[in-house]
């Protein structure tokens, strides 16, 4: 089956979030139900984080091989990375509100990690659309897409360990904290994580074909 | 102690909770099914594209 993993992709999200809600989660004060909400805020991380290594991949390719389709590729993944950044931030937020009380606190490094990944990609966009020059564009965008992942990796995986952090499985111990321990909640977050993932992938693979169509009908315009 | 600890049971209990399950599985299936349906007619048009660049 070609769409194989499609399909994988809603049946592991739907089955989190119904088992999401129905199975027994640790009682923790503070936490309270919203401790379900590590199904849904932390597959959001591991879509983009997949979709940014994607994007790294075709980058690292177009340097060795130079063919215009990786470049395309790279900049597709990056896209689908950088969207499921903004659910991720959002549902972050929401989430801090209820059990840090407030939406946003510098004293976090995770949170201050995340703005900066996402402003270093940001930055990637704007350096594409100011290069005219395809090739040019290509070369460069590649160049600074190893410059962006490395900098994302030590800011949202490296420097929160290495400071006290309110995200749990940060500040020196690089491990979910006592809830990860529960056997019922990892039934649910694996899947979850897979599927969301899995769900990314569908998503680049939709886009990418979407901006191949443009490109072939934009070059048969210029026939 | 840990059953001090505040938790939604009531609304398990009164089983609406499957009424917020159903609803979340709708919007996502819905999703889903828009994103299957966009696939096909971007096959549709690559087939389309690949026939015309045939002919030439």
């Amino acid at each position: 089956m070609k769409h194989w993993y499609k399909y994988l992709s809603i049946i592991f999200i739907l089955f989190s979030i119904i088992c999401g809600f129905l199975l027994d989660v640790p009682r923790l004060p503070i936490l309270n139900e919203s401790i379900r909400n590590l199904y849904f805020h932390v597959p959001m991380w591991f879509a983009m984080l997949a979709q940014m290594s994607v994007s790294l991949y075709f980058a690292l390719q177009y340097l060795s091989k130079n063919n215009a389709l990786a470049d395309t590729k790279s900049v597709t993944a990056a896209k689908i990375g950088f969207f499921f950044s903004i659910p991720g931030l959002i549902t972050g937020m929401l989430w801090a509100k209820v059990t840090w009380g407030t939406y946003w606190t510098f004293s976090d490094p995770k949170l201050n990690g995340v703005a900066m990944a996402i402003l270093v990609y940001m930055a990637y966009f704007v350096l594409r659309n100011s290069v005219t020059d395809e090739i040019k564009k290509a070369k460069v965008s590649a160049v600074y897409n190893i410059f962006a992942y490395v900098m994302m990796i030590v800011f949202i995986m490296i420097l929160p360990r290495l400071e006290d952090s309110l995200h749990p499985g940060n500040g020196g111990n690089p491990a979910f904290s006592k809830y990860d321990l529960d056997s019922n909640m990892r039934i649910v977050f694996y899947p979850a994580v897979v599927g969301w993932v899995l769900f990314s992938f569908w998503m680049y693979l939709s886009k990418l074909k979407l901006t191949l169509l443009q490109q072939e009908m934009n070059e048969q315009e210029n026939l | 102690m840990d059953n001090q600890v505040e938790m939604a049971d009531l609304l398990r209990s009164d089983g609406k909770i499957y009424v917020v399950i159903a609803i979340l599985s709708v919007i996502f299936l819905a999703l889903a099914t828009y994103l299957l349906l966009q696939d096909r007619k971007i096959k549709q048009l690559e087939n389309k594209l690949n026939k015309k660049s045939d002919h030439h």
